[in-house]
């Protein structure tokens, strides 16, 4: 009986075919709308957190947070030997070293944004390579002249072609660095950069091997982090511990809580709640466009329901009820929606 | 004439009684009495005209035998069945199994091939698509226009169309055929197909009755019923035009 319901309201549907794509359509853009926005929407959050998500469950960072910190209880490379010897677990540790040099090369004194890496610092912040080259092994132990460019920042210099081959001079204080530029590439530093609120369009950011920033940089380097990855995500917390226990050992300054142990899920947490806002502001719109369609939907039955009373009638006389009536419009309106969200 | 009637059928069973039926119809500020007190027998088998002058009360009277409407005051029985004790679900039954409608306007679905609207009738009535099918083309075939079973009701005449309607009013095979106006649309050859249709019925032992202002019409029926101003003026047996042009040959 029902299949017959349905197929008779099909058959009432498909006598005015104009109105049902029309009524239908309101329903196929609502729902259309929804679906692209969130897919959109959760696409652009897989692009980002996808980045980090490679590195980012099981990588921290621990860092000098206190005000109060004297030069003492920054850290050394002796530091982040002896987290690397004493503290299991770990994977990867390297420093968070960065320093701002400039260069005259692309008119007014521009900012560069170096980060020293080495080897494990690749690993840990997945510096990827688009174009040209990684570091080569020799290049990151003997403090080799050359950089990887960040993406962006070579695409906003060398708009349209390849930085590959090019020289430039970095000026730290007085000391001059001629670099060449190896390769362009990405890395969690340029996916953070955004959500810390860098510059991005006034610093050029750049990577450079360890030792040479640390030569630029002039001097015994202090870190102010070590950026560690450990053997799975859920050993993270106690390495962390145990990092700090290291450090505090070294520096004398047990209990002073000059370190602070930042998993970079918290991060990412953080631009997850931001990625999610825009979602869900975008999906209400969406959905309201959805609310639109359906109230297009029962304005045409209304109207219909109104316009069709002979209809209705005749039915009626021919031994229908009020609940075949009541059920044949439902059955239309149930395709016509049904069929405009498919 | 309706002695010989009589003399055949013994005791002809009523199939609608009215006893003081009043209609009023009630909006915000005007009340109309549309039927002021309607006493009526209509036996099985009988070929009824209902005439009157419009605003007498003919369609109300034709809603209220068909069940489409309720009464105010006074009893109706269709069938032996109290229509006051009906609720909507054994109106409607009833209704599909006693009642044939016919209209002015026809009232095809235009969505529907003819085979389909004929067989409408029966979708409520729970009958399955195979002997829907069987039965309306049967019922195609008795108005000679199963070879448009599968045409649209726009795609034939007005006649044609009407011929239809009369084969929906019938494939439920009920005992009462009820017409408004049915040839108030038609042109007179058409008209004259029509109503030998009605008598084919009225031989075959319908009861049929027709609400019509057109005297010519209502000299086909057996029985002539007036109503003015809500009330029955004139109820009288008549010779039909069937038995004149009967006589006539």
């Amino acid at each position: 009986m029902i299949r017959e319901r349905i197929s008779n309201a099909w058959q009432m549907l498909m006598g005015n075919k104009g109105r049902s794509i029309l009524t239908m359509l309101g329903i196929i853009v609502g729902i259309a709308s929804v679906i692209t926005v969130v897919a959109v929407g959760e696409g652009a959050k897989d692009a980002v957190l996808g980045q980090f998500d490679q590195v980012g469950a099981s990588s921290l960072l621990v860092g000098v947070s206190s005000g109060q910190a004297t030069e003492n209880d920054y850290l050394t490379a002796d530091d982040v030997d002896a987290v690397r010897n004493l503290v299991t677990e770990l994977r990867f540790v390297s420093v968070d070293y960065q320093l701002i040099g400039r260069t005259d090369k692309f008119g007014d004194s521009t900012a560069i944004f170096v980060t020293g890496v080495d080897q494990d610092w690749m690993r840990i912040s997945n510096l990827t390579v688009t174009d040209g080259r990684q570091f080569s092994l020799p290049e990151l132990d003997r403090s080799g002249a050359s950089i990887i460019l960040e993406e962006e920042t070579a695409e906003r210099l060398y708009p349209g072609r390849s930085p590959i081959g090019e020289t430039l001079e970095i000026n730290r204080r007085g000391k001059l660095l001629e670099v060449e530029i190896v390769g362009v590439g990405h890395s969690i530093v340029s996916q953070l950069s955004g959500w810390t609120g860098m510059d991005v369009d006034r610093l050029m950011i750049v990577y450079m091997p360890l030792s040479t920033t640390i030569d630029l940089g002039g001097g015994e380097p202090r870190f102010s982090s070590i950026i560690a990855m450990a053997q799975s995500p859920d050993r993270l917390e106690a390495t962390g511990e145990q990092i700090v226990q290291v450090l505090e050992n070294r520096h004398g300054n047990q209990g002073e809580n000059m370190y602070r142990v930042t998993e970079t899920a918290q991060l990412l947490e953080q631009a997850d709640l931001v990625a999610n806002v825009f979602t869900n502001f975008i999906a209400i719109v969406a959905a309201i466009s959805l609310l639109v369609g359906g109230i297009g939907v029962m304005n045409i039955m209304l109207v219909s329901v109104t316009e069709r009373t002979r209809e209705i009638g005749l039915r009626k006389a021919l031994g229908a009820t009020m609940n075949d009536i009541m059920w044949q419009f439902l059955f239309e309106s149930s395709i016509l929606t049904f069929i405009g969200g498919v | 004439m309706s002695n010989a009637w009589e003399s055949e059928h013994i005791l002809p069973e009523p199939v609608i009684t009215m006893r003081d039926l009043h209609k009023f119809y009630r909006s915000a500020s005007v009340e109309y009495h549309a039927l002021r007190g309607i006493d009526l027998t209509i036996n099985e088998g009988e070929f009824v005209s209902i005439m009157g002058p419009s605003g007498s009360g003919k369609t109300t009277l034709m809603n209220i035998i068909g069940l489409l409407d309720n009464l105010s005051s006074g009893y109706y029985e269709l069938q032996g069945i109290d229509s006051s004790d009906l609720s909507d679900t054994s109106r409607a039954a009833l209704r599909n199994r006693t009642i044939g409608f016919v209209f002015q306007s026809f009232n095809l679905l235009p969505q529907m091939n003819l085979i389909d609207n004929v067989a409408l009738p029966m979708l409520y009535a729970g009958v399955s698509l195979r002997e829907r099918r069987e039965r309306a083309r049967e019922a195609l075939s008795h108005v000679e226009l199963d070879r448009w079973s599968e045409h649209r009701p726009t795609e034939i005449s007005g006649g044609q169309q009407q011929r239809v309607a009369v084969a929906r009013a019938m494939v439920m095979r009920p005992s009462i055929l009820l017409a408004d106006e049915p040839t108030g649309n038609l042109d007179s050859k058409s008209a004259e197909a029509v109503l030998k249709l009605f008598h084919e019925l009225h031989d075959l032992g319908v009861t049929v009755i027709i609400i019509t202002h057109d005297i010519n019409v209502a000299h086909h029926a057996e029985r002539l019923i007036e109503l003015f101003d809500g009330k029955v003026s004139n109820d009288s047996l008549q010779a039909t035009h069937h038995e004149k042009k009967a006589g006539l040959s």
